[in-house]
């Protein structure tokens, strides 16, 4: 369903249209006049470019390579069998195109119709010897294509397991290695926390569920490991923002979202004099993070005392 | 990919799957549900391709937005929109210059990272009011009418906001893609 929609008024609903937050006849008669009008099809498609880019404000994830390799897997599946589909020719149709096929060989036994074969050789009494040598060749026909596209059919097959088995080797192999990264990970992680270089701070909170939280602190490798429990989860469009706080500057330390239990490990890295730290936060901040703390202070320590 | 050339969809998938699983990560805040989400918008762009039209955008403009219409179709489905728990996602980078994090795959995600300092010093050229209905309309798929109920702000104001803030993200984003295309 699509209403009118005048210039005017297509101009006024361009960005609403661009975010797809118009009830859907408005949505559908606005679009339906950008692509008709010179003015508002090139600003449309302008618009709706930018507002895409907003996809690169959603905290960027470590997809797990085993669920990517999953999907491209099925995908390209889908995508085999799609191509397959549409270029197997069917059967009957070849059968009922081909000369001397089924269907001509059916038109000449029926009688009705010109009979080609039989008006080619001349008068015929009864015909039925001519019909029947023609059934049997239009039958050996037909036997000989359906064999031939067996055949293709079987080759295509073969093919595809092929490269499904490729597929499936390189999902397994990708997910050796997601198992090799996710234990050197966790050994670098149980080092960060366990080292013979490690300071670490306590970050508490005064909010009713109170989380809390440790920053460790790798002075050797300058690696810093945030360990946090009980994060309320940030609103809709917002997220977390870590900062190293120094008398001169706060440092983002990255953004990041908890699990639903409320847990979170950060790690970064940055190089910082050992007595530079005066504090470490945690800020509730837009999604995509922002170059200095606007938002709300979710947990924090003062580094006056390092645990060390 | 229009001609039906499978390993076109493959380099799709290899160039955009990142940034499409964050996004739709983020909108239905599921793993499962991603992977599903994800998978059908890939699907939508391959069986569709013949309609894409290049000048109407860059592909990966047609493919995030097929991938978020998809993620918020499944969020609407799912009539929880706002009671969302987070699923576990990983750290990203921080888009402020500070520390670094951890990369698995740093000639992709360094494309990414760039794409996200540029919109977010774009978002951040926004008044903050102009910021939040933009977010809310894109990240929880609220119509001007529910953000208007959200905010507590009359649904005109709303609606001037998205305005103004659509079209300085489109101006922001054009003139940092014409320094682009100029220092190229």
């Amino acid at each position: 369903m699509s209403r009118d929609v005048s210039h005017s008024e297509a101009m006024e609903l361009l960005s609403e249209a661009a975010l797809d937050a118009l009830p859907p006849d408005d949505q559908a008669g606005v679009v339906a006049h950008a692509t008709g009008c010179p003015e508002c099809g090139p600003a449309l498609i302008a618009l709706r470019d930018a507002v895409a880019q907003m996809a690169f404000a959603a905290p960027p994830v470590t997809v797990d390579p085993v669920r990517r390799a999953r999907v491209r897997t099925r995908l390209m599946a889908r995508a085999r069998a799609d191509l397959s589909v549409a270029d197997t020719p069917s059967v009957a149709g070849e059968l009922a195109d081909a000369p001397g096929g089924a269907r001509d060989s059916a038109r000449g036994g029926t009688g009705q119709g010109p009979r080609v074969i039989a008006g080619r050789g001349g008068p015929s009494p009864s015909g039925g010897p001519r019909r029947s040598w023609g059934m049997v060749a239009a039958l050996g026909w037909g036997l000989a294509i359906a064999a031939g596209l067996a055949l293709v059919a079987v080759q295509r097959r073969a093919a595809s397991d092929e490269r499904f088995f490729t597929t499936e080797r390189r999902v397994l192999l990708a997910r050796v290695d997601a198992l090799r990264d996710s234990v050197e990970s966790r050994d670098a992680f149980v080092r960060s926390v366990t080292g013979h270089h490690i300071s670490s701070l306590q970050l508490t909170s005064g909010a009713v569920r109170a989380p809390w939280a440790w920053m460790f602190w790798d002075h050797a490798t300058n690696t810093w490991t945030l360990v946090a429990r009980d994060l309320p989860l940030p609103a809709p469009g917002r997220t977390y923002q870590l900062w190293l706080v120094t008398r001169k500057a706060k440092i983002s330390a990255g953004t990041f979202s908890p699990r639903p239990d409320g847990a979170a490990e950060v790690q970064a890295t940055y190089a910082l004099a050992a007595d530079a730290l005066t504090a470490i936060a945690v800020t509730d901040e837009p999604a995509g993070g922002v170059p200095q703390p606007t938002g709300a202070l979710v947990i924090s320590a003062t580094a006056n005392r390092p645990g060390k | 990919m229009s001609a039906g050339d499978d390993a076109a969809l493959a380099q799709l998938y290899d160039r955009w799957s990142r940034p499409v699983f964050s996004l739709v990560l983020h909108l239905v805040r599921d793993a499962d549900d991603a992977e599903d989400v994800v998978e059908e918008a890939f699907w939508q762009v391959w069986r569709q391709a013949s309609r894409y039209d290049r000048s109407r955008g860059e592909v990966g403009t047609w493919l995030l937005t097929i991938a978020r219409t998809r993620a918020l179709d499944r969020l609407r489905s799912r009539k929880r929109l706002r009671e969302e728990p987070l699923t576990p996602v990983s750290l990203g980078d921080s888009d402020s210059g500070g520390a670094t994090l951890g990369t698995d795959d740093p000639a992709a995600r360094a494309e990414a990272s760039e794409r996200r300092t540029v919109v977010a010093k774009a978002l951040q050229t926004l008044p903050k009011e102009q910021r939040e209905v933009l977010e809310l309309a894109y990240f929880a798929g609220l119509s001007q009418s529910e953000i208007a109920d959200r905010t507590g702000q009359p649904l005109g104001t709303v609606k001037t906001r998205t305005r103004l803030a659509a079209q300085k993200l489109r101006e922001c984003l054009g003139a940092y893609r014409n320094d682009q295309e100029g220092g190229s």
